[in-house]
């Protein structure tokens, strides 16, 4: 379940920031600040998006940095985060950016399940929208919360 | 059999996602298919019939044989499912011609 993974650690509402790195850094924070990963997934995030480009923000609106398994991730874990002013990222059909989910992972699978329970939340448009005007990480974790167990992917 | 990448930078994020979208969709429409996820440096485009991608990738991907299937939108799965039945069709008149 989706609220295995964000909880009142892991998620942030109105974050303000200037460039899509900010964004990126402080979605890898949470990761930080929830024990799933260490400072240094933050610098392989970023070096993601250096490498790969704006593949990140994987629909209108929505990034989710990552980077690959390794010595900087504890256990899998993701965080969610939304900006108070969208950022671009340089996407040419998804951007601006107003909300940010990161991700960490130990292997090529074991976080399949963490990963599908956020595709079904993104789905969700009427979700989504109450998410981006949120005004606190409690009023998000509401939303999150709400019939998870109706949610599909 | 359909052979399929699903094809992101790191291998972990929109290529496992992919992959599951594209399993849901190819046994829903009984398709015997094998659904690979990649990362953009081991891709072999083509040991496959075709290769679902984000439109940063497909840019990268040097192959006229394999179809490629741009997401910009990777939750859209109305959009997988339309492309998707289109390589099966067109997969189905090659093998029968």
């Amino acid at each position: 379940m989706i609220t295995d993974w964000l909880q009142k650690n892991s998620v942030l509402a109105q974050i303000e920031v200037s460039s899509s790195t900010e964004a990126i850094e402080k979605s890898g924070q949470l990761l930080v600040d929830s024990g799933c990963a260490e400072p240094k997934y933050i610098t392989a995030m970023l070096e993601n998006f250096y490498r790969n480009g704006n593949y990140i923000v994987m629909a209108p609106g929505i990034a989710v940095p990552h980077a690959s398994p390794g010595p900087a991730v504890l256990r899998p874990g993701l965080s969610l985060l939304t900006l108070k002013k969208p950022i671009h990222f340089g996407h040419p059909k998804n951007d601006p950016v107003n909300l940010v989910a990161a991700f960490c992972a130990v292997d090529h699978q074991s976080h399949l399940g963490m990963l599908m329970d956020l595709a079904a939340l993104l789905e969700r448009q009427d979700k989504l929208e109450r998410m981006r005007i949120a005004s606190s990480k409690k009023e998000i974790l509401k939303i999150v919360s709400e019939d998870v167990e109706k949610s599909s992917c | 059999m359909l052979k399929i990448a699903t094809v992101c930078g790191a291998g972990v994020g929109s290529s496992m996602m992919l992959k599951v979208f594209a399993e849901q969709i190819l046994e829903h429409e009984s398709v015997d298919a094998d659904v690979t996820a990649s990362d953009i440096s081991s891709l072999d485009p083509a040991a496959y019939d075709a290769i679902i991608t984000a439109s940063a990738f497909a840019d990268l991907i040097d192959s006229k044989a394999t179809r490629i299937i741009r997401m910009d939108n990777m939750l859209d799965k109305t959009y997988l499912r339309e492309q998707l039945i289109h390589v099966i069709s067109e997969t189905a008149g090659r093998n029968e011609g």
